[in-house]
């Protein structure tokens, strides 16, 4: 149902909590006790069946009654306020309606208002926090009631575009959208995300200080839900202008040799990027280099964007395969490239259109495909999928693919271009740029 | 002067009667004249006398009675006029003078002498053998599978060999009962072969059309039409070896048939393009040879194009849909148009 409910609903039941090093149990008793009171469980209920549908966490920020949790627990209901409603449950039982204000696709945060404001609210900390620091995380994990979870502050996450906290204790399924405090009571970050086996993942506080800044800014009786298509829009061109900006700026990008060509490598840290030999058939050595990013950002239900991919294929035959043989298989992988178009569904976006052509590059002739798909409530933004294939040269085939969902028009035709003018001949020495290690590089 | 009765059963038999004598009794018994074995027919049921110059015709005792021209007529004598019609039972008797003028002679028309060529017993397995051979040569050079290609080789082979041994045989059956006795069952097979020969060739040079032009609408127009000029031939030989149809019937036969399932290929083809689709559909024929002749661009001309890509027609065909279509709410609450 919601991405990281469903996800750990198994693990829940295995894991077993381990109080962190640096706390003690008193510690988080007396942080409950102080502060419990400003959490309540967020509740998605279908109007059809009055039935709740998810559940999640969050906790009450101003004195007015603005409650933060995650846009995650709360997509459903702001996409589709005539099937989803929003109440709020006290520790003490006392439930109401919850309206949305304002929500930030990007970092996974939403802001809600309280039917009735409670009495007590919690104050935003900071993020910057040396390593080590203890939190203690609250949340109602599997409507098994509120509890409070201590753990370790492990500073940010670096390894993708949307940098959050690396918490060492466990989050699980129902605590998204409750707070991470500090000793002094202090929010440091919001639950979000678990790894599993006690990895958990907090949104830094500031990007909530920013919403709620971003929030009272807004006229008071201003109707978030009835334009949220156009905010969440201007949330994804800012947010994709930023992760491709910061791509494109680097005028240096890692090139690597593989096959015939020399190619980008691992362009940017928040890409991973392995590869390895195809062993699905002994006719004919393939070889792979992928890098892809970590990110996925939860539009609404089964609909993800934010990933930037790109994959080489490399494929040498044997010697008992014929030229035609080859092509035919050669053909076949470029037909089907492995890259993953499961990020939406039939009404999130428009089929593919592509142009395709030849270029003549890096001393190659290449068979070019590139592939655009819109998104219907956020015309404005696209999957781009650039497929290269050499072709001319003889047993040997080549295949480049490069994928990046959720990008402008002009940011998607920059990478592209960009792309294929990083792609050199092999003789051109780039001695300037050393190799860094892990990139897989092989051919 | 003579009578003429042309008779004809209920399978358009015919056979011609003439008569100087009369009356002519015609009837199911065999004292009769003219003997109609038709169960409809009385054992005594018409006949025809001659009074002067005229003739008439009058029922003698039947049970269910006859027409003239398509008119009953009752047991009163009627007089006939060369080229009535009597029918009785399931039975037609056209009665004529001698003088009674007949259609113009048709002109014998020669088929083509392929259909010659396509009967003799050598030409026949000549070419299914080519036909086969081809099929298996084209299989042992394109196919690719991780385990090697045996089975594949042979079941594409006894494949198109099915594919030619069933349609000469649904032909000659056909053949059969249309033309009675003649099912042509070796022509059938000679022709499926030659038009296997032509579209494997074809498929050579198709994908090497499709390879450099990118899947344009340019390679789509040579593969419709080729394939429908091809079927539109099959189906015309086919028609010729398996009826008596005039020149112009089967021509307009083989054209519609030909037209009309391309056109609905081209249809389905059109339409599955309007269905949702998660997986991008791009031109990826890639052929070994004659890449050289694969036009260019340079990488700026390229991404100019990519760039017209985006203009706002381009995705109108299927952006229709809202993602309401897929929720159970009736009420779509998004206005963006009013609010910026």
């Amino acid at each position: 149902m919601r991405p990281f409910f469903s996800i750990l609903a198994l693990l829940a039941f295995v894991m077993t909590l381990r109080p962190a090093h640096a706390a003690t149990p008193d510690e988080a008793e007396r942080l409950y006790r102080a502060y419990g009171d400003a959490v309540y469980q967020v509740k998605v209920i279908d109007i059809t069946s009055e039935k709740k549908n998810a559940l999640g966490t969050g906790f009450q920020i101003t004195r007015d009654g603005l409650l933060a949790t995650n846009y995650h627990v709360v997509s459903e209901a702001l996409h589709n306020p005539s099937h989803d409603r929003l109440v709020y449950v006290s520790n003490k039982g006392v439930t109401g309606a919850l309206t949305i204000e304002d929500v930030d696709v990007i970092h996974d945060l939403a802001i809600v208002k309280m039917q009735k404001p409670g009495k007590q609210w919690l104050r935003l900390g900071t993020s910057r926090l040396p390593k080590g620091t203890a939190l203690y995380s609250i949340g109602n994990p599997n409507d098994l009631g509120f509890t409070i979870v201590p753990g370790t502050f492990n500073g940010l996450s670096y390894d993708s575009f949307t940098k959050n906290i690396h918490f060492s204790g466990s989050i699980n399924p129902g605590m998204s959208g409750g707070p991470a405090l500090q000793r002094n009571g202090r929010v440091a970050g919001i639950n979000v995300e678990t790894a599993g086996n006690g990895i958990g993942f907090l949104v830094p506080v500031e990007h909530l200080k920013t919403l709620l800044a971003h929030d009272s800014k807004m006229p008071p009786d201003y109707d978030f839900t009835a334009h949220a298509d156009d905010h969440l829009q201007q949330q994804l061109l800012a947010s994709q202008n930023s992760n491709i900006g910061e791509l494109l700026s680097d005028k240096h990008w890692e090139s690597m040799p593989f096959g015939p060509v020399r190619v980008p490598g691992h362009i940017n840290k928040a890409l991973k990027c392995w590869g390895d030999r195809n062993t699905s058939t002994d006719r004919l050595d393939a070889y792979f280099s992928i890098c892809m990013t970590q990110d996925r950002l939860f539009l609404y239900e089964g609909f993800y964007t934010g990933s930037v991919l790109y994959r080489y294929d490399y494929y040498i035959p044997k010697k008992n395969v014929s030229l035609l043989q080859f092509y035919s298989f050669y053909q076949n992988q470029f037909a089907t490239p492995e890259a993953d178009y499961q990020n939406a569904k039939q009404g999130d976006v428009t089929n593919f259109a592509c142009n395709s052509s030849f270029i003549w590059h890096a001393g190659f002739r290449w068979k070019v495909s590139f592939c655009i798909r819109q998104y219907k409530l956020y015309p404005k933004i696209f999957d781009m999928h650039l497929y290269m294939a050499l072709i001319g040269a003889g047993r040997k085939g080549f295949v480049v693919t490069l994928m990046a969902q959720g990008v402008s028009q002009e940011n998607a035709l920059a990478l592209a271009r960009r792309f294929i003018e990083e792609i050199k001949p092999r003789k051109e020495k780039t001695a300037s740029l050393p190799k860094k290690h892990g990139t897989g590089g092989k051919g | 002067m003579k009578l003429i009765l042309e008779v004809r059963n209920h399978e358009d038999d015919t056979r011609h009667y003439s008569f100087s004598d009369f009356p002519v009794r015609i009837g199911r018994a065999f004292n009769n004249d003219v003997i109609v074995s038709d169960p409809f027919v009385s054992p005594h049921h018409l006949c025809i006398d001659r009074e002067g110059d005229a003739y008439t015709v009058v029922d003698t005792g039947s049970e269910n009675g006859f027409s003239i021209n398509g008119e009953p007529k009752s047991s009163a004598k009627t007089e006939l006029r060369s080229g009535d019609k009597l029918l009785l039972g399931e039975t037609g008797i056209f009665v004529y003078t001698p003088d009674h003028p007949v259609a113009d002679t048709l002109p014998l028309r020669r088929e083509h002498q392929l259909f010659g060529w396509i009967a003799v017993t050598r030409n026949v397995w000549t070419s299914f053998l080519v036909a086969l051979i081809l099929t298996f040569e084209w299989a042992w050079l394109t196919i690719f599978t991780p385990d090697g290609e045996g089975l594949a080789l042979t079941s594409t082979t006894a494949t198109a060999a099915g594919i030619i041994i069933f349609w000469a045989t649904v032909w000659s059956v056909a053949g059969r009962l249309t033309r009675r006795h003649k099912a042509n069952f070796q022509s059938h097979v000679a022709l499926a072969s030659l038009c296997m020969i032509v579209s494997r060739v074809a498929w050579y040079v198709g994908s090497y059309i499709n390879f450099l032009t990118s899947d344009n609408w340019l390679s789509q127009a040579v593969t419709y039409g080729f394939n429908s000029v091809l079927l539109g031939f099959l189906l015309y030989g086919s028609l010729t070896l398996a009826s008596k149809m005039p020149h112009k019937r089967k021509v307009a036969v083989a054209a519609l048939l030909s037209l009309g399932l391309t056109a609905s290929a081209f249809l389905f083809n059109t339409l599955s393009t309007h269905k949702f689709n998660q997986q991008p559909v791009y031109s990826a024929s890639l052929e070994p040879y004659l890449d050289k002749l694969a036009p260019t661009q340079t990488v700026g001309a390229f991404m100019k194009d990519n760039n017209s890509l985006f203009a706002a027609d381009t995705f109108v065909q299927v952006a229709k849909s809202h993602k309401a279509a897929q929720s159970k709410a009736p009420v779509i609450p998004f206005q963006r148009s009013k609010h910026k």
